[in-house]
């Protein structure tokens, strides 16, 4: 009866506690560390062992084993002896997420890592999310809320996840767990560990800040000066559990200048080569939240960390192709055309040159394009309706 | 006081149960589906009664194992700056892209992506095979999806329909990835196949 209860209990707690963030002081856990099954923590490791199970053959993993190997080795360089205790799992969710459970069980989102700049940036939020294993946050969380009314709230949830619920929808586990995430001081902690992790595996700590300010342009974008303002106060799910974006940007910048200088690893150009391939999918979960002003922050964002690179002006193209209000054509066409003048074989952005055109009832013009398109992309998945646009 | 709102309940549950969940529709009967759209069904389905529908827009579902199981939905007159389906949660519906006449078949493939991943709260939506195809004797379009629910079931989709004088006209066949989609597949085509102008439900 007492361990189903406590089970129950850490269940619940479990749930909420794979959030980000917690209270300072402690040592770190053990490499190797395995808590017995009889203990609190032991409890919340179990029901986590079971959630871990459910995502390992969830259809929103991302399985595709190089790139599994790439965010793995990047957990691993940052957890130096931890490595073997940790396991990443990489999650198809467009939504700026990454998350540690008190097991070693890593979740990282792909709209994480669309907005991740580069190897660097992706390193910090990662080394983040170590932090908090190491200092066991989840159960001094536990240990914190148990005797308050909270846990009432995390029974809730325990049942749910007795049910299959909570624990059957991982992403929805991890918003629940927002709601009841850690301390700012956790997250203060997290992050210093972070950026600690990041400098001994020649990591340049100055892109920990980088990732908050994209963050806080697109929370932003397309607000006034007012509404900022008030986003600011009445922040969201995300930020409410977590210290004030610009604060913590700031913070993280100071702590980041404090280390010695010296070569440090950015690593634009292998993250943009291992990323590149699963960018168009990222981007089209993303177009599919219709949040466009921030859908541009990060392509915005794309362009700088890659001058070079067309995609990103495809992207722009696809957004107003997409948006379709006002002027938003002519915006789309330039920057397919911008797309093109970098590089002139990029059929995508042919086929929304062709589009753009067909709306208008230019049928010559979207037959040229959609030709060229075709061309370039033969084995396009729409190839037999853009052949029936050309006559072919 | 108390005595007339128990009548009031009583008669309230009565009606309920006076209404029909679903209806027989047999193989070979042709049956509206909405507005302005007759199709013969192929094999034995049961039409879902309106109040039981659930997500609004849907003119008719159709259903052989039950609607969590397969479900045909039909959309026969679906207009200009409208979204082709809502769902009961209003703040879903606040940012639901809408059809706009002159949409080219690629438009209408992200739209059915985009309505369905908001409707359906589904975390992944992908459709694949954009294809001409004839539907209501018009030149029209089809197209498969993929599309893992919140409860990460996997799903699979096949989408018939035409846009023909200012209005989009559609059918949704939904069903379980794995054995049930093949299921009905074919029989689904044929209905498509099938569909008339005419008739009102």
């Amino acid at each position: 009866m007492d361990f189903t209860r406590r089970h129950l209990l850490c269940g619940c707690a479990a749930t909420a506690l794979t959030g980000c963030v917690s209270q300072g002081g402690g040592s770190r856990i053990q490499a190797g560390h395995a808590p017995t099954l009889d203990s609190v923590e032991g409890g919340l490791w179990d029901i986590f062992n079971r959630a871990e199970a459910d995502l390992k053959f969830s259809p929103l993993r991302m399985t595709d084993e190089e790139l599994n190997r790439y965010v793995s080795d990047i957990a691993c360089r940052l957890a130096g002896r931890h490595c073997a205790d940790m396991r990443v799992y990489l999650v198809r969710t467009p939504f700026f997420n990454a998350n540690m459970a008190p097991n070693g069980m890593m979740q990282v989102w792909s709209g994480l890592m669309l907005r991740c700049q580069n190897e660097a940036q992706l390193a910090a939020v990662i080394g983040h999310e170590i932090g908090h294993y190491l200092k066991r946050h989840s159960l001094q969380r536990f240990e914190q809320i148990r005797d308050s009314s909270t846990v009432a709230a995390f029974l809730g949830i325990a049942i749910a996840a007795a049910g299959g619920g909570a624990l059957a929808n991982l992403p929805g586990l991890v918003a629940l767990a927002n709601i009841f995430a850690f301390s700012r001081e956790q997250e203060r902690e997290a992050d210093g560990i972070g950026l600690e992790l990041m400098v001994n595996a020649g990591y340049d700590p100055v892109q920990a800040s980088e990732i908050w300010r994209g963050l806080i342009e697109e929370r932003d974008a397309g607000l006034t000066a007012e509404e900022k303002r008030d986003q600011e106060r009445q922040r969201d799910v995300f930020f409410a559990s977590h210290p004030a974006p610009a604060d913590r940007a700031q913070a993280l910048a100071l702590q980041a200048a404090a280390f010695p200088g010296g070569k440090r690893i950015v690593g634009e150009d292998r993250y943009l080569a291992q990323a590149r391939a699963f960018r168009d999918m990222m981007m089209q979960d993303e177009l599919r939240l219709q949040q466009y002003s921030r859908t541009l922050v990060i392509i915005e964002r794309m362009k700088v960390a890659n001058p070079g690179d067309a995609d990103p002006f495809y992207y722009e193209g696809e957004v107003y192709r997409s948006r379709n209000d006002g002027i938003d054509s002519g915006r789309a066409m330039n920057a397919y055309g911008r797309a093109l003048e970098l590089d002139e074989l990029h059929g995508p952005a042919w086929r929304g040159i062709g589009i753009l055109h067909r709306r208008a009832g230019r049928q010559d013009k979207a037959a040229e394009a959609f030709r060229r398109y075709l061309e370039l992309v033969p084995g396009a998945e729409d190839r037999l309706m853009i052949q029936s646009y050309v006559g072919a | 006081m108390r005595v007339r709102n128990l009548l009031a309940s009583v008669l309230l549950l009565l009606s309920l149960a006076a209404c029909e969940t679903y209806t027989a529709v047999s193989a070979g009967q042709s049956v509206p589906v909405g507005e302005g759209v007759t199709v013969t069904a192929v094999g034995d389905w049961a039409a879902v009664s309106k109040q039981f529908v659930g997500n609004e827009g849907i003119d008719a579902m159709w259903t052989v194992d039950g609607p969590s199981i397969n479900q045909l939905l039909f959309f026969s007159r679906v207009e200009n700056g409208e979204p082709f389906m809502k769902s009961l949660n209003k703040k879903v519906n606040e940012d639901l892209p809408t059809w706009r006449v002159g949409m080219t078949e690629p438009d209408v493939m992200e739209l059915v992506e985009t309505t369905l991943a908001k409707v359906y709260e589904a975390p992944i939506v992908t459709a694949t095979n954009l294809r001409p195809q004839v539907f209501l004797s018009s030149p029209g379009f089809a197209f498969e999806f993929d599309m893992v629910t919140k409860t990460q079931l996997e799903t699979k989709g096949l989408v018939i329909g035409t846009q023909q004088n200012g209005l989009l006209r559609m059918m949704i066949y939904l069903a379980p990835k794995m054995h049930y989609f093949a299921l009905h597949e074919d029989t689904v085509r044929a209905i498509a196949a099938s569909a008339r102008a005419g008739g009102s439900s």
